[in-house]
């Protein structure tokens, strides 16, 4: 069991790692409305739903650092707001909510709309180097954009999650 | 049992958010070079994004390939070439004779601009994401690559300035990103004024050009240079041309709106300028 437990998180890990390549070099390349989609939360949430909240939030801080050493411009942002959304989803999903493809998916655009709104408010409302309507002309299309993805991104984690062991319960309160 | 659980966790996460902070205050402190951390990770990535932007690279050819024939692609390129050499024919015309001698030394950067000294590299990761506008390259700090330095295209036009260096890689926040600025001037007028990026103009591929009277004598179409002022960024290095003028948000000045002479989403090669003499 400790075996598998191992190997899942490796796997999730490159599955991860696999995802970032996609983003920065493959999706950036995507441009519709103006903005390229954005799939790094959602594997966020995605596994955060599947695996818990402690699980999540260290999955979250792991893949933030790794996106903070390959995504300019501003380091740490991502390790946190990813710790944090992981450990939020992970709780969140735990208490209320069945684990299946419509729970990861409205998870996954709202972890990628908080982290638009955190990552915008930090870095360009406060400083005044832009204003809501910019937030709003950038996350409204690329939310749009990235749920077209979420079950690309989904697929793959739920087979990873059930292939070792952790099958979701579809249990609620 | 499960609160201590609970209790630990949420010491875990403060620790953790820390340690990030404590590595973003180092990279700050650097003044631009990437913690060990972000260095580590970086340089491992790197070479992995440098193959999938290959890839990329090759499939966007082969798709264009498809609906182009080399041909035209050829022609398209040298009439390029030919149309920058002729709009620089077209501004030393205007000009005094030093002016000329000047700009003649704007072509051929290897010979003609020997005070620079270039380092080339090969861009691996653009656009990352959606709030800013940057560059990956394939050079780093083990290359003599250092923030602050200035990166050009091949054809001589501004792209942008170095902002974070690893050991094998770097970024450059381009012109036309919000943390950019820079002292330039207007060719024709020789009017001095600051160019910096701005959100709203980022995504459409433009910046602005800033604290400008309302008076002020521009047109469409006039070319925008760096100024050298300041030290940061070499002379005359083009940086695009006006489309349009405003009136700012005080309604006391204007700013105009520049169109950048680098094409950011074709570019595959950069040059980081390394030391250049600085113009009084």
């Amino acid at each position: 069991m400790r075996y598998r437990g191992i190997v899942k998180w490796v796997v999730y890990a490159l599955a991860f790692l696999i995802f970032l390549l996609l983003q920065t070099g493959v999706l950036v390349r995507v441009r519709v409305w103006g903005v390229s989609p954005n799939i790094l939360p959602v594997v966020i949430a995605v596994v955060a739903m599947l695996e818990g909240r402690e699980a999540g939030a260290v999955y979250g801080f792991f893949a933030g650092l790794w996106c903070d050493a390959v995504i300019p411009p501003v380091p740490a942002v991502h390790a946190i707001l990813f710790l944090l959304l992981g450990a939020g989803v992970g709780h969140v999903t735990e208490k209320l909510f069945r684990k299946n493809f419509l729970t990861g998916f409205l998870c996954s655009l709202v972890t990628l709309a908080a982290f638009d709104v955190v990552f915008f408010t930090v870095l360009y409302l406060v400083p005044g180097r832009a204003d809501l309507y910019n937030l709003v002309l950038v996350a409204a299309p690329e939310i749009a954009l990235t749920a077209l993805c979420v079950p690309a991104v989904y697929a793959p984690l739920r087979g990873v999650a059930r292939r070792f062991g952790n099958e979701p319960t579809g249990e609620s309160s | 049992m499960r609160f201590l659980l609970r209790h630990k966790g949420l010491l875990a996460a403060v620790a953790a958010v820390l340690l990030v902070l404590v590595l973003a205050v180092v990279s700050s402190l650097t003044g631009g070079y990437a913690s060990p951390v972000s260095n580590l990770l970086g340089t491992v990535f790197q070479p992995l994004q440098s193959g999938i932007a290959r890839l990329s690279d090759s499939i966007a050819s082969l798709y264009g390939y498809m609906y182009e024939h080399d041909a035209l692609k050829e022609e398209n390129e040298r009439l390029k070439i030919q149309i920058a050499k002729m709009e620089e024919a077209a501004r030393l015309s205007e000009a005094s004779n030093d002016e000329n001698e000047r700009l003649r030394q704007l072509l051929g950067l290897s010979e003609r601009r020997r005070d620079f000294v270039f380092e080339s590299a090969t861009i691996t990761e653009r656009d990352a994401s959606n709030w800013a506008s940057t560059l990956t390259l394939s050079r780093g700090s083990s290359n003599g690559i250092a923030p602050g330095q200035c990166v050009i295209s091949e054809a001589g036009y501004l792209v942008g300035v170095i902002s974070e260096v690893g050991a094998t890689w770097s970024t450059v926040t381009t012109l036309i990103d919000t943390d950019m600025e820079a002292g330039a001037f207007i060719f024709r007028t020789g009017l001095s004024a600051v160019v910096e990026g701005n959100f709203d103009l980022m995504r459409q591929g433009l910046l602005r050009m800033s604290y400008l009277s309302k008076d002020v004598d521009v047109k469409n179409g006039d070319p925008v240079l760096t100024s050298g002022i300041g030290g940061k960024y070499p002379r005359d290095i083009v940086i695009g041309t006006v489309t349009d003028l405003y009136m700012d948000e005080t309604g006391i000045s204007a700013y105009a709106v520049i169109r950048p002479s680098v094409e950011l989403g074709k570019l595959q090669q950069v040059f980081v300028i390394k030391s250049f003499d600085i113009s009084e």
